[in-house]
């Protein structure tokens, strides 16, 4: 069960939405669902501002702190099951986190908890990442994916700002590369 | 009188690089666009072209 918990919340990227995913194992906008995965979660940061999150929320915004209280289920008991949650980025997919095989012998259907946001997010740079996510069951399973929002500007984060100062480079180069020189 | 086409691919090529990052934190595309792959690509290409056609700085005769 940590196991379970440390790879959706690692996975869930940037805490929101990795815990829905948690919770409701797949998550917001559904591609798929033979189960009946369900779920929801609570975030409130840390300057109290709290953010409700459904599992059938298309896009989602989340803060860089704080904590969530989720719940998610299943109107179907899985056996056998195994799940992973997967970064988007351009074409291609990276497993940010995975859980199972579990056999699921305590037949549980409905899960629910509370977690602190990981630290690590607040380096996260702002942005618009899409996660998707899987779960499968000897009785069916469930896919879905969600985009999360990030907040926060660009000029906040060290990385955005290295981007800036790399654009500005970039472009007085190729400037210099297309100008003319002497033979 | 010509360019610097390896200048002008390598500054093309990081150009559209970190124009698709700063779209990507500026929230404008979402991590899955495709545009974080194709701007790098019309950089470098732009950037070779660019610097073989070097139309900055031509003296008019």
């Amino acid at each position: 069960m940590a196991r379970k918990h440390a790879a959706a919340v690692i996975g869930g990227l940037l805490a929101g939405a990795a815990v829905v995913w948690l919770a409701a194992p797949a998550g917001a906008t559904f591609t798929s669902n033979t189960v009946g995965c369900a779920g929801s979660a609570t975030i409130t940061a840390k300057n109290g501002k709290s953010y409700q999150i459904n599992a059938n929320d298309a896009e989602v915004k989340v803060p860089k702190d704080g904590s969530a209280a989720w719940d998610g289920s299943t109107t179907t008991v899985t056996h056998d099951h195994s799940g992973s949650v997967q970064l988007a980025i351009a074409f291609w997919d990276f497993t940010i986190g995975r859980w199972g095989p579990s056999r699921n012998a305590g037949n549980e259907s409905a899960r629910k908890g509370t977690k602190e946001i990981p630290s690590f997010v607040a380096q996260a740079p702002p942005g618009k990442y899409v996660v998707s996510g899987r779960h499968q069951g000897a009785e069916g399973g469930c896919s879905g994916r969600v985009t999360v929002e990030i907040e926060g500007s660009i000029i906040s984060n060290p990385a955005g700002v290295v981007s800036l100062a790399g654009t500005l480079a970039s472009a007085a180069g190729l400037a210099v590369a297309a100008r003319a020189k002497r033979a | 009188m010509r360019g610097r086409p390896v200048l002008g691919a390598v500054s093309g090529l990081f150009l559209g690089l970190f124009l698709g990052f700063d779209l990507l934190l500026l929230k404008v595309v979402p991590s899955d666009s495709t545009l974080l792959v194709l701007l790098p690509i019309v950089g470098l290409v732009a950037g070779i072209l660019l610097g073989r056609a070097a139309p900055l700085g031509r003296k008019r005769l």
